[in-house]
């Protein structure tokens, strides 16, 4: 008996022993799974000892660069055995989903209703500058494909439906409402949303953008037989949220455009070489490159029509087809954008023929409310 | 620092343990204060003054008390009184400022007093050890810095359980730590450490979605209830687990702080199984000076009564905690004064069922915002409002915390320590048992590594 006390005092002892020699000299400044910057351990000095926030960086240091941290965490969500992980929710076939999100339905249509008499004077000044006012409206993932969800899983799809029946009834006539899921429902078969991501397909933005085309100057045409679709293994942002513990399997993610028109790209109004499309594992690198604040794309046709984004990350697949079609494309992130101007500033500066305003439904149940915050700029 | 944290796991602890054992006996209790005083300026560095000034406080006032017996009364009430100034005024003055605000409608928080960790349980350790100089329960320690490793010592100093004096007075002159202290010390470790990051942090997420965002539904509100009853257990017993079992590993023997409260079947028996070290405090230093039951009913009733709204209030600075403990003084007044002893002919299931209910409605005042958000959430509970919508969230919460309720009742049962004693001297059974402790361990090392992810959905950089 003393021999195994003693063995398992030994094995305790260098299992904490080996995570510090291992950890200490550890220098990693970024997670990519966590798509942050990490806590590096902070130089030491005698007179930081009397600092407080000298501990917090310690304590958060030993945290962020723990040896195999990424495997640990791969290991938590694996041990889970259970459809329900954190923000995640693991359906049939590793389909993965938001976890569900409490909402007070009154109060949260009561905002909507109020956030839609917003969006009502925010148009009217689009129009005024010049341009017509386009509301997209996407649902989340576990409103359209529900065919994989656990069956205890609350889908928000009735309160999706519910949310476009307030903006049907409260928008104006000068406010243009695209609802996505209208447009999803016509074909079944068809993917709109990744595996473990919560961004929409290639398929679903040749629908969506063929529904733009529609309301404007621009005349609807074959839109996909301008692109190869390449299928990758994706990484997706869902399966990011729990350590990339699902297993991708490829699908269709990166596009590669038969003739690419010559452009001038800019970003916060510098001339910039970062690309429109690109092949990769994850969908942030596929379009635009990722989210940026403020984008400017220029094809020096002035003869076409100008077009502007107001969105998220959403947006960034849609921003990347429609260069094809009009004159200059300009795409403003409401989360990072903080110049201060207006939509309708925005609108005069580059002569913007139609705004598209894409709120994302996508990971805040309450991102209708949020608005008042997207238009407010 | 705490100990569920990856620097203290796996950077404090190897090097203290390689230190101590390394050190010789001579230098060990040094090496310990040194420990200690750095796990505590992970707090806050400047709180280690007020810690500092606490024991030199009760090291002067024990050392006068002792050398002046004639004064000693004066003495002790003097220091009596310098620990709960230092104690009041860190705790309390904002909670006091925030009322007078209130009632003299202006704005009289002209101050901002930030609560140095630990100071409910070190100054009431402190002043513990000055009181039982003064009843010679205890011989005065000469050495400053030994009492101030006995007040800072780090498995204990944060979060308790409150350790008298006498308990280690032995121990901190003399300790030897034998291979089946360390092994029982790490067992307890493990086992408190798994307890905490693996049942009470899980039980936290439903508590905390339920009672942050409120809801309209009964079963809702009952599984966030009693989730929260399963997490406050769990945070607060496996923090005295790991304190007992540090202690054990460095060879201080700590008396036992739980002892399964939720298997009770009264009030009585709750108090006397749950911060067992709170409770025997309080009955030490206040409730048997006050008179105790030994002065009649009336001044009996008045002294539980005392004593209940000084325990609310040592919880924390809010008008629930205080309610909390005279809501504790209720059920045990109707226990004492009305029951009495026909609670024996109530059917031993009935009074567990009862227990527990009061328990956890008690738990839903003691995690609720005010007294407001407690009778909402009360309302609730007995609102019998069964909506489609509420049974459908009610059955998602089980399904994603089965495995966290089925193991947060079993280990609410003494269980796990029958199988254990039954098998004491089987060596198959060891190797099982601490292999299991080692898995225990790794997985909980898996929480602790999600503890602190924070995936971006978005692309941030």
């Amino acid at each position: 008996m003393k021999y195994i006390k003693i063995g398992f005092i030994s094995i305790f002892i260098v299992f904490i022993a080996a995570f510090f020699v291992m950890t200490i000299d550890n220098e990693n400044p970024v997670s990519w799974l966590e798509k942050r910057e990490l806590q590096v351990f902070p130089e030491f000095s005698v007179e930081k000892l009397a600092d407080e926030e000298y501990y917090n960086q310690l304590t958060a240091a030993f945290s962020d660069q723990l040896e195999y941290r990424d495997l640990l965490v791969k290991g938590y969500y694996l041990f889970q055995f259970q459809r329900y992980n954190g923000d995640v929710v693991i359906g049939e076939n590793n389909e993965l989903y938001s976890a569900y999100q409490r909402v007070d339905e009154a109060t949260y249509l009561s905002d909507l209703e109020g956030a839609a008499g917003y969006v009502n004077s925010v148009s009217a000044e689009i129009n005024e500058a010049g341009a017509e006012f386009i509301f997209l409206s996407i649902p989340r993932k576990d409103a359209v494909e529900t065919k994989n969800l656990p069956e205890s899983y609350i889908s928000s799809d009735d309160l999706y439906v519910k949310s476009v029946d307030v903006l049907k009834s409260t928008l104006a006539d000068n406010v243009t409402l695209i609802d996505a899921y209208e447009v999803f429902s016509k074909d079944k078969k068809t993917r709109y949303y990744y595996t473990t991501d919560h961004h929409i397909t290639p398929r679903a933005a040749f629908m969506l953008y063929h529904e733009i085309l529609g309301y404007t100057d621009v005349a609807d045409y074959d839109v996909e037989n301008y692109y190869d679709i390449k299928k990758n293994i994706i990484k997706g942002s869902f399966n990011d949220q729990i350590g990339q513990s699902v297993k991708s399997k490829p699908e269709e993610l990166a596009m590669e455009p038969h003739d690419m028109v010559d452009y001038t790209r800019y970003e916060n109004d510098e001339p910039s070489d970062l690309k429109v499309f690109r092949t990769s594992n994850t969908y942030e690198n596929c379009y635009m490159e990722g989210d940026q604040a403020y984008t400017v794309i220029d094809t020096g046709r002035d003869n076409l029509p100008n077009i502007m984004y107001v969105g998220s990350s959403f947006t960034n697949i849609m921003e990347a087809i429609t260069i094809r079609d009009f004159n200059l494309m300009v795409a403003i992130d409401y989360r990072d954008n903080d110049t201060g101007t207006s939509i309708s500033d925005y609108v005069r500066k580059h002569d913007i023929d139609y705004v598209i305003y894409v709120p994302s439904q996508s990971n805040d149940a309450l991102g209708y409310w949020k608005m008042l915050e997207h238009l407010g700029l | 620092m705490v100990f569920s944290s990856a620097i203290f796991l796996f950077c404090f602890l190897p090097i203290l343990i390689l230190t101590y054992f390394i050190c010789p006996a001579k230098g060990k209790n040094y090496v310990l204060l040194t420990f200690s005083l750095v796990f505590y300026a992970f707090g806050g560095p400047k709180y280690l003054l007020v810690l500092l000034f606490v024991v030199l406080v009760d090291y002067i006032g024990a050392r006068l008390i002792e050398k002046h017996r004639d004064k000693a009364k004066k003495i002790l009430t003097a220091v009596i009184a310098v620990n709960l100034a230092t104690l009041v005024f860190y705790k309390y003055t904002m909670f006091f400022l925030e009322n007078l605000s209130v009632v003299f409608s202006t704005d009289l928080q002209f101050i901002e007093v930030i609560m140095p960790i630990g100071i409910s349980f070190y100054t009431f350790q402190s002043m513990s050890y000055a009181i039982d100089v003064y009843r010679r329960e205890v011989a005065v320690q000469k050495n400053y810095l030994l009492l101030l490793l006995y007040v800072s010592m780090f498995p204990q100093l944060v979060a308790g359980p409150i350790v008298r004096y006498q308990t280690i007075e032995q121990e901190i002159h003399n300790r030897k730590s034998s291979i089946d202290d360390i092994c029982y010390g790490i067992e307890r470790f493990i086992l408190g450490f798994g307890k905490k990051i693996i049942i009470a942090n899980q039980m936290g997420m439903l508590a905390d979605i339920v009672f942050d965002e409120g809801t309209v539904y009964t079963p809702v509100a009952w599984l966030g209830a009693i989730a929260y009853m399963f997490q406050i257990y769990f945070d607060f017993s496996a923090y005295s687990d790991m304190a007992i079992g540090l202690g054990r590993i460095l060879g201080f023997h700590f008396l036992e702080n739980f002892n399964f409260p939720y298997v009770s079947k009264s009030i009585k028996e709750f108090w006397s199984r749950w911060h067992i070290s709170l409770s025997t405090w309080f009955r030490d230093y206040v409730y048997i000076p006050l008179g105790g039951n030994r002065k009649g009913a009336k001044r009996l009733f008045l002294n539980m009564g005392i004593v209940w709204a000084l325990t609310g209030f040592w919880h924390g600075a809010e008008w629930t905690f205080l309610f909390w403990g005279l809501y504790y003084f209720v059920f045990l007044a109707i226990e004492k004064f009305i029951i009495k002893d026909k609670m024996d002919k109530i059917p031993a299931v009935l009074r567990h069922i009862g227990t527990i209910l009061i328990v956890l409605i008690g738990w839903v005042l003691f995690r609720a915002e005010n007294i407001g958000a407690f009778v909402d959430m009360v309302g609730t509970m007995f609102s019998f409002n069964f909506d489609a919508m509420g049974l459908a969230e009610a059955r998602l919460y089980i399904e994603t915390y089965f495995v966290y309720f089925i193991a947060a009742i079993i280990f609410s049962t003494p269980i796990y320590y029958k199988i254990c004693d039954r098998f004491d001297k089987s060596a198959v059974f060891a190797v099982i048992k601490y292999g299991g402790l080692l898995v225990l361990m790794v997985v909980s090392v898996m929480f602790l590594a999600h503890s602190s992810y924070n995936p971006f959905i978005y692309f941030r950089f």
